[in-house]
């Protein structure tokens, strides 16, 4: 097992290993434990590691391989869950002085799947507060830093969720998806990023945003680790409201079938058009779609309407729910919320109820743009998910909205799965990367052009050089 | 008054209706971005929306039953 605290191990190797007892849990625990306490303090991407209650659930796990009790395929692994998933005895803080101590008495119902498949939950992950504001050095615990070069950051919200899987500290950690939170710190972080549809995970218990673009899935190292979690954690759930009741797919019987005869759409101008847009994230991209065209897929070019306007009808809704979501507080204690989230957060009240009616009724059309123009044609879009690689720490000082150049929220705005893939590293050896979007409960799509894409370009065996620049500070 | 003006002086009417509290050295930056979600809310509005157009989260029953709200 190398230093990558058995990250290096695919979930499926893991699983194998730990059934056929050439591993333990424990082992898998304890090495990530160590690596955690190794480079953290640089890093940051845990708020709270659980050592006491990981190594306790990991000898439960041996001890149900040892009599024959198979909960599945997660069973005996370490993983992460952001820090606004709520945890049953665990302090569960969304990053906030307003929650620092906040120690919630059930699970949300996504830890409750973890927990029942015999999962080893190392640990809380650092979020942007609230998964909103920012990375903020105003808050109870510090940002979490970019593996790859730490005075860059890692996106967010999801930012220790990317940060630590990057890192090989897990192999993978929960984030949350209302503008991008998943698939933004995966495409800086260099990791595979699955905002899953709307309502196929549980968001119970999960700290809201927005009640109508809050997604829950997966940062992991590779594609084959985020199927296996999905695996775990989709279902129905009749009580969120947003569940929805279909059966539950498979994730992994055609995962490694390849793309031949898929047709699949790129909007061009979604991303060459767009301000700020990198050439070598457009030459990755590019790069890309040739590689697939080389497996036999078809790949054509279309026009969706103007990003903007899906950027528009994502950030006004967004805006108005988390403002209804968090009125109270930012009217009875502003200054405990960090600079950059009050900031934000107070423009939700500033809309107008005609505004968010209007933004509701153009994501409906928006959507119909998506689903019944292109995907009643081709199997799935294709665009950048960063603009360009992750700024530095340095060059993030506005309080004004954020514009970090993602593409990723029209895919909130219509609910479809999207998954932010690895496409290659920038001159100065920073990620970038591409999204993969098909339709409603094709989730299991987008994974297999996922796998097939990293198959190809090997790059889930790159990872970043961390304790060089660990001890380098 | 100039609409930068105009702006400003729709963004305190609001604030003083909703109660916020604004820090003086936060206000900058706040009308900053309430000028851009005017552009926002200015921009949905060019889209061809008819009576008919009904929004994304038109209420329906099923999630009310199952949740048992109902």
């Amino acid at each position: 097992m190398t230093n990558s605290a058995g990250a290096d191990l695919s979930y499926a190797e893991a699983g194998t290993k730990l059934r056929n007892g050439s591993v333990t849990s424990r082992l898998l625990t304890e090495a990530a434990l160590t690596r955690i306490a190794a480079v953290d303090d640089k890093l940051h991407s845990f708020i709270t590691v659980t050592s006491d209650s990981a190594l306790a659930e990991a000898d439960a796990a041996d001890a149900d391989f040892a009599a024959g009790i198979d909960k599945g395929p997660m069973q005996g692994i370490p993983y992460a869950l952001k820090d606004i998933y709520m945890t049953a005895g665990v302090r569960t803080t969304c990053h906030s002085k307003l929650l620092e101590q906040n120690v919630p008495t059930e699970d949300c119902v996504v830890a409750t799947k973890f927990k029942s498949g015999g999962a080893v939950m190392v640990g809380k992950t650092a979020t942007h507060e609230f998964a909103f504001g920012g990375p903020s050095f105003d808050l109870p615990f510090p940002p979490a830093r970019n593996p790859w070069h730490l005075d860059h950051i890692p996106g967010g919200s999801s930012s220790g969720s990317g940060a630590a899987v990057a890192a090989g500290l897990v192999r993978m950690a929960m984030g949350s998806d209302t503008g991008g939170s998943i698939r933004g710190p995966a495409a800086y972080c260099g990791t595979v990023g699955l905002k899953p549809t709307y309502g196929l995970v549980s968001r119970r218990g999960i700290f809201p945003l927005s009640f109508t673009l809050d997604h829950a899935g997966p940062l992991s190292w590779s594609v084959e680790d985020t199927a296996i979690t999905m695996s775990v954690i989709a279902g129905f759930d009749p009580a969120d409201p947003a569940s929805a009741n279909v059966p539950k797919p498979d994730f992994l019987s055609d995962l490694k079938t390849g793309v031949e005869g898929l047709r699949i759409a790129v909007p061009r101008h979604f991303y060459e058009e767009a301000k700020g847009v990198s050439d070598e994230t457009v030459a990755a991209i590019d790069a890309s779609i040739e590689t697939l065209r080389g497996l036999g897929a078809v790949v054509e070019t279309v026009t969706l309407p103007d990003f903007e306007l899906y950027n528009a009808t994502g950030r006004i809704i967004l805006l108005a729910e988390a403002f209804a979501i968090h009125e109270k507080d930012l009217l009875s204690r502003p200054l405990d919320y960090g600079r950059l989230t009050f900031s934000r957060m107070v423009l939700g009240g500033t809309l107008t109820a005609t505004d968010v009616t209007q933004a509701f009724r153009a994501r409906r059309k928006l959507a119909d743009a998506v689903n019944q123009d292109i995907l009643s044609r081709y199997d799935a879009i294709i665009t950048a998910s960063s603009l360009a690689p992750a700024p530095r720490f340095d060059e993030m000082t506005s309080d004004t909205l954020p514009s970090w150049g993602m593409q990723t929220i029209p895919f909130n705005v219509t609910g479809n799965p999207a998954l932010s893939i690895p496409t290659g590293f920038s001159s100065a050896g920073l990620p970038l990367s591409m999204q993969i979007v098909a339709k409603p409960f094709a989730d299991a799509l987008t994974l297999r052009i996922g796998h097939a894409l990293e198959a190809a370009s090997g790059l889930s065996s790159k990872r970043p050089e961390l304790e060089t620049a660990v001890a380098a500070e | 008054m100039s609409e930068t003006d105009t702006i400003e002086a729709d963004l305190q009417a609001i604030i003083s209706r909703t109660g916020l509290t604004i820090p003086d050295d936060r206000f900058p930056a706040i009308l900053h971005s309430y000028a851009e979600l005017r552009q926002m809310a200015d921009l949905i509005r060019t889209m061809d929306l008819g009576p008919t157009d009904e929004p994304a989260n038109i209420y329906g029953f099923d999630p009310a039953l199952r949740g048992g709200t109902l």
